[in-house]
């Protein structure tokens, strides 16, 4: 079996594949990493603190400013309101579309949407007088919450984009078995431990705004917009974010936006930090969606048709949706063909936060319903729903995506054979199904679920990156690039690409904060594309470097011999010098020892009416096998054990890797179990606090055996490596099939599947409990 | 009669080598902002401002009543910055103080347990309590109070158990020294603080404590404010006259008498473990999930009555077991069995001048089974859906005592249940609300199902 499981020993050179740990791992542990909010205050800093708007959305907004019986104790007169009419630009805060005002002036259009801001310069007073603000208006009608409701009133954000492939009706008629099946799919909160924070000051320059975004270029953009400004007056920079998992793609941006008006109208430095309630009131989550599939198959289980509809919830404004929904679409048949298939998604409008990216982007919403599918036709045929996975796998009967690409790689099938045998999958379901019987109040389930996710952007213009590489002439290195750094080791991975190429120790390369006036028009740290997009573009930089440094050596030396670049050294003939040597001496021979590198991805491309052509570059795989127990008395569920193997290529970084795909899954399993989001029936978050949203904590993490598979990249790319961020996080599903698969064994009907929701609640996991004792 | 004379009008602590005077502490000062804007120590990260994500957490250090120095874990987002007097604040800062990492530090760098980092140093925080204090917990119990949203948290509970099995370093062991020597000099309370329309007094004998309940009838009693502590910061109400409860003798004793276990009011969950749970071994995981390390540290036994909440975890247990409370006054004093002191939702019996002294619980002698189930969305630190417990009373005919929390306004008995048997019962007992935690049908449905467990008897649950 080919598996990197010596972690010790890099592969290739002594850089690439080797398992270095985060560049920041030490500051990390004494508290030393410095976060937006620790970067000590600017004299005469203010805070701004959000007024909300009604809990109901409203139109004819009125603000009333408190009086000074209600300002008592606070610095009346010392603080200043912002609002719609305060800004200077266009109202606007919306990325892709210009539908989302920063501040609304007359309407707004969920629960608590933030109508001003209020600045003072102390934190708490600010929050104190800006709930003092009395907002109201006349409700709107009707509010429209849910999926339900905005189909039900035909509230649609953007058309529904419908991909056919060979699709016929006939193809129906002509099966032995149609399977209908459908659920409903939760969003998610992402729960960045840092929350949403900004810090603007005013310069020179114009304004300077430290974000923690994964899109500073676009920050950057919104500001100059909304001030009236131009780009080149604006600078955002970001050291690091503490988490952000697709929740600072965009929606970072309003909270920079706030600080950079305050301080544009008042002239001095404004921070706005959320505190958590807030942040998770106002800001966007995973999309939410209601899927249904009509799947028919022959009496094998191999599947001949489908008929798929997926339908979101967008929230108020269009923010990402159209991409994250494309995305859904692209992932809803995930690792199987299908002959003749139709995929409707829709996209429906509510009076809800603005639904956003989060790791997955849509893709594990897709594939939630084709893997509930399996086990559906496993039951219905009576054989283990492994074996209808791999019957209709991609490589087994066909090759082509609903959307017209092949899948020709073929790694997945025996990345699955493999982990099926290694996780002893088939022994121990046999095991499972026998203890089952004996076992009166706790029932045990297993699944093996696979992933193949599609790697690039869907937006195809941004697939692009650019670095930036300094040689100092004692030989150090500073690294800048258009990438973010979120917890994810994306500056420890280029730093290792760019030390490899120049040969020299990595501690002599510094990466710097991304900052839009060193690296230009960057595309959002995203779509698991970091690494990639920037390690090439860095690449790139570090080759025109080295090409200069070799063309000079050789003039130096009057040979035409290789140059070799190695431990700090460099080598051409039978001369020796040292990189810093070597630095001094081309800056002596007025050689530039600054480059910058650009990197667009090749031959992808598609068209968004049809939904036809090559979105992916390529795509990453993985498979996993998690075991679960479930107690039928309350329904509690607890994830025993999963075994995961995961192909990201020719690995940069086994540990930053295996450290992504062990979050990734932890991570999904809170998206599929405890995690939930509670509104009211007027669509106001109930569950906005982390006391009452629940993510995993050390005692939920089940027995982790993750390897790692060893294949190589079949495209061109860094080192034959694969993007890792995102595909992970949807290896989970196996969790939410496992927990099926218990609360089946309950039932005495051997065709029965529980109708289970995501997330699988205890209340969730009981209600399906008591369906399968009663039959029903 | 304590004068005014007798009472300090600042507090003192120790931190980062010195003892630090504050004459300005308000009702609203937490720890947490004071380290990170004025002692521009940013280690200390706000991960959620309630105590939920652990990101904040630093250890406190004290003289206990036999001399050494006890530790606590605390979320410093709602500790009370006057809590610290005469305490020893050790934030991440500390631990490095030297110049060299702390073993905890040193044994997880190769283990790649960050990712963000922004959790880290709370989770260093709570690693170095368990290698200090809690070296047979498991790493995931040592860690439930702390909250990594990138990691999966393999690498930091092997860092845990690498530091549980570590003696402390030497340089740290010599911070401790110090620090004890000067703690020795400084006193634990006595202290009344008024500035900024805001009053702060941490009486030191019952007596004392008494005397202002009754001269402040309207000033808010603190204990272990891990409640109090959001009141102020996501309410943000502005107390003008708080009294704290954790500097008083009297509600911290703990006392095994032949027929009682007395518990002081003020004695917090973490200090539970030995008197109660001794007595009680079924009480070992109603112990654990009491939120994590940091509630249970800071969280009061009394706290966890007095404020009456439907779901506070202690309540149905003590119900269960037959406890009584007494509460004083300067008019005297009176006890209560536990279940009386909740009348209504928000409605507890306890008059303006009354203060909850101590629980009295019976020790095990009739108590022939108990079981307590606690059912929430996640394992740790969260907060119950339905708590119930359940008691088996040995005597001629067994008799039985089946107390809820989350299924009424209040912690309740199943009365009727209790006198019929019938699980079904429940339904005339409660008529539970449904809320973001569950909805009525599935709490009656579950504590249906667990009574009939239990009067099973049936113990084969994994």
């Amino acid at each position: 079996m080919l598996l990197v499981n010596d972690l010790t020993k890099p592969w290739g050179t002594s850089v690439i594949g080797a398992p270095e740990s985060h560049d920041s791992n030490l500051e990390h542990l004494t508290g030393e990493a410095v976060y937006c909010d620790d970067i000590p205050e600017p004299s005469g800093c203010l805070h701004g603190a959000l007024v909300l708007g009604p809990a109901t959305p409203s139109r004819d907004l009125s603000i009333n400013a408190p009086d000074s019986v209600q300002l008592e104790g606070l610095c009346l007169g010392h603080h200043r309101f912002l609002s719609a009419a305060d800004i200077p630009g266009e109202n606007n805060a919306g990325p892709v579309v210009h539908d989302e005002p920063l501040l609304p002036s007359n309407e707004t259009s969920y629960p608590h949407q933030p109508v001003g801001i209020v600045l003072c310069s102390d934190r708490d007073e600010a929050r104190r007088i800006a709930r003092e603000y009395q907002v109201s208006g006349r409700p709107l009608e009707p509010i429209v919450s849910t999926i339900a409701e905005a189909a039900g009133a035909g509230q649609i954000l953007h058309e529904p984009l419908i991909l056919e492939n060979h699709f016929s009706e006939l193809s129906f008629v002509e099966c032995d078995h149609i399977t209908e099946c459908g659920m409903s799919v939760g969003g998610q909160d992402h729960v960045y431990l840092e929350g949403q924070v900004a810090l603007a000051m005013p310069s020179s320059d114009g304004i300077h705004v430290v974000s923690s975004t994964q899109h500073p270029t676009e920050v950057q953009d919104l500001i100059a917009n909304l001030l009236g400004v131009s780009a080149a007056n604006v600078t955002v920079e970001v050291r690091r974010m503490g988490g952000a998992f697709g929740g600072k793609e965009t929606q970072a941006a309003h909270f920079a936006i706030l600080a950079a008006l305050g301080a544009h109208v008042t002239g001095r430095p404004v921070k706005v930090r959320l505190d958590r309630d807030d942040d998770m009131r106002v800001t966007g989550k995973r999309h939410d969606f209601l899927v249904n599939y009509r799947v028919g198959h022959d009496a094998e289980g191999l599947i001949t048709a489908a008929d798929i509809e997926l339908n979101s919830r967008c929230g108020w404004s269009s923010d990402l949706s159209r991409s994250v929904n494309d995305r859904a679409l692209f992932h809803a048949e995930n690792a199987y063909f299908i002959p003749s298939v139709k995929i409707v998604s829709n996209r429906f409008k509510t009076n809800t936060v603005s639904n956003t990216a989060f790791r997955g982007f849509g893709g594990p919403q897709g594939m939630i319903g084709i893997e509930r599918c399996m086990d559906v036709i496993a039951r219905v045929t009576g054989k283990d729903p492994l074996d209808i996975r791999l019957l209709n796998l991609y490589g087994t009967s066909g090759t082509e995506t609903p959307y017209g690409m092949s899948i020709d790689e073929g790694v997945l099938p025996k990345i699955i054979r493999n982990l099926a045998e290694t996780s002893d999958y088939r022994n121990r379901r046999e095991e499972i199904n026998l203890t089952n019987d004996q076992s009166k109040r706790i029932k045990r389930g297993i699944a093996l679920t696979p992933v193949k996710f599609g790697i690039s952007f869907t937006a195809s213009f941004l697939n692009q990156a650019g670095a930036l590489l300094n040689v100092y002439k004692d030989g150090s290195v500073s690294l800048n690039h258009g990438g973010t750094e979120m917890g994810q080791g994306l500056h420890t991975k280029i730093r290792q690409v760019v030390a490899n190429h120049l040969g020299i120790d990595q501690e002599t390369i510094q990466v710097t904060a991304t900052r839009t006036d060193k690296v230009p028009n960057t595309s959002p740290t995203a779509a698991s594309s970091g690494s990639d997009l920037n390690g090439m573009a860095a690449l790139t930089a570090a080759r025109k470097i080295r090409q200069r440094l070799e063309i000079f050596l050789r003039e130096t030396y009057q040979t035409s011999a290789e140059v070799r670049f190695s431990r700090g050294l460099v080598r051409v003939g039978g001369n020796e010098i040292t990189f810093s040597e070597l630095a001094r001496r081309a800056w002596f021979a007025r050689v530039p020892l600054s480059a910058t590198g650009h990197y667009a991805t090749p031959d992808i491309g598609w068209d968004p009416k049809t939904g036809k052509g090559r979105p992916f570059y390529y795509f990453a795989n993985g498979a996993a096998v998690t075991e679960v127990a479930i107690d039928t008395l309350t329904g509690v569920p607890k994830v025993l054990r999963v075994d995961i193997l995961h192909d990201v290529g020719k690995s940069l970084n086994p540990a930053i890797d295996l450290g992504q795909i062990e979050g990734g899954f932890v991570q999904g399993m809170g998206w599929l179990t405890s995690e939930e989001l509670v509104y009211s029936s007027a669509g106001e978050l109930l569950t906005h606090g982390l006391s009452t949203y629940k993510i995993p904590t050390a005692t939920d993490r089940p027995k982790m055996h993750i390897h790692l598979w060893d294949g190589a990249n079949p495209r061109e790319m860094l080192y034959q490596s694969k993007a890792v961020g995102e595909p992970p996080f949807m290896l989970a599903i196996s969790v939410h099939s496992a927990i099926c698969h218990a609360i089946s064994s309950v039932s005495s009907d051997s065709k029965f599947w529980p109708q289970l929701n995501a997330p699988a609640t205890p209340q969730e996991i009981l209600r399906c409990v008591q369906c399968a004792a009663n039959g029903s | 009669m304590v004068t005014e004379e007798d009472l300090r009008s600042d507090i003192k602590f120790y931190f980062d080598g010195q003892v630090r005077i504050l004459d300005n502490v308000r009702a609203t000062d937490m720890v947490m902002p004071w380290l990170r804007s004025e002692a521009m120590q940013t280690g200390t990260k706000e991960g959620c401002n309630e105590g939920d994500c652990g990101a904040c957490t630093c250890l406190v250090g004290s003289i206990s009543e036999s001399g050494d120095l006890r530790f606590s874990v605390i979320n410093t987002c709602i500790y009370p910055l006057a809590y610290l007097d005469g305490a020893w604040l050790i934030s991440v800062e500390t631990l490095s103080r030297s110049g060299s990492l702390c073993s905890a530090q040193s044994g997880m760098l190769p283990l790649n347990a960050s990712q963000c980092g922004f959790c880290t140093p709370g989770f260093v925080m709570a690693m170095v309590y368990a290698q200090i204090t809690k070296k047979d917990q498991t790493p995931e119990q040592a860690l439930a109070g702390n909250l990594c949203r990138c990691t999966g948290y393999g690498g930091l509970i092997e860092a845990t158990r690498l530091a549980q099995s570590q003696p402390l370093d030497r340089a740290f062991v010599d911070e401790i020294e110090g620090a004890t020597a000067v703690l020795r000099q400084l006193s634990r309370g006595g202290f009344s603080i008024a500035n900024h329309n805001s009053r702060i007094d941490a009486p030191k004998t019952l007596e004392h404590l008494l005397d202002l309940r009754k001269n402040f009838p309207s000033a808010t009693l603190v204990s272990g404010a891990t409640d109090f502590g959001l009141w102020i910061t996501k309410r943000l109400d502005r107390p003008s006259h708080i009294i704290l409860t954790k500097f008083c003798e009297q509600l911290l004793l703990r006392e095994i008498r032949s027929d009682i276990i007395e518990i002081g009011a003020a004695v917090t969950i973490e200090e539970l473990e030995n008197s109660l749970v001794s007595e009680y071994p079924e009480l070992q995981e109603w112990f654990q999930r009491f939120g994590g390390p940091q509630v249970r540290c800071s969280g009061t036994l009394g706290g966890n009555i007095a404020n009456g909440s439907p779901i506070g975890d202690s309540a149905p247990v003590l119900i269960a077991l037959g406890a009584s409370l007494t509460i004083h006054s300067c008019r005297g004093h009176r006890v209560i069995p536990i279940e009386n002191f909740f009348i209504e939702y928000g409605k507890q019996d306890l008059l303006r001048d009354e203060v909850l002294v101590s629980v009295l619980i019976p020790r095990r002698a009739r108590i022939r089974r108990l079981a307590v189930e606690k059912i929430s969305k996640r394992y740790d630190q969260d907060i119950s859906i339905v708590l119930a417990a359940m008691a088996e009373i040995s005597g001629d005919k067994p008799s039985y005592r089946f107390a809820f929390g989350g299924m009424a306004g209040t912690p309740k008995l199943a009365e009727k249940t209790m006198e019929s048997l019938n699980p079904d019962d429940l339904t005339s007992d409660f008529s539970p609300l449904s809320d973001h935690r569950a909805e009525a049908w599935y709490r009656l449905a579950v504590s249906k199902n667990l009574v009939r467990d239990f009067l099973d008897g049936d113990a084969s649950r994994e």
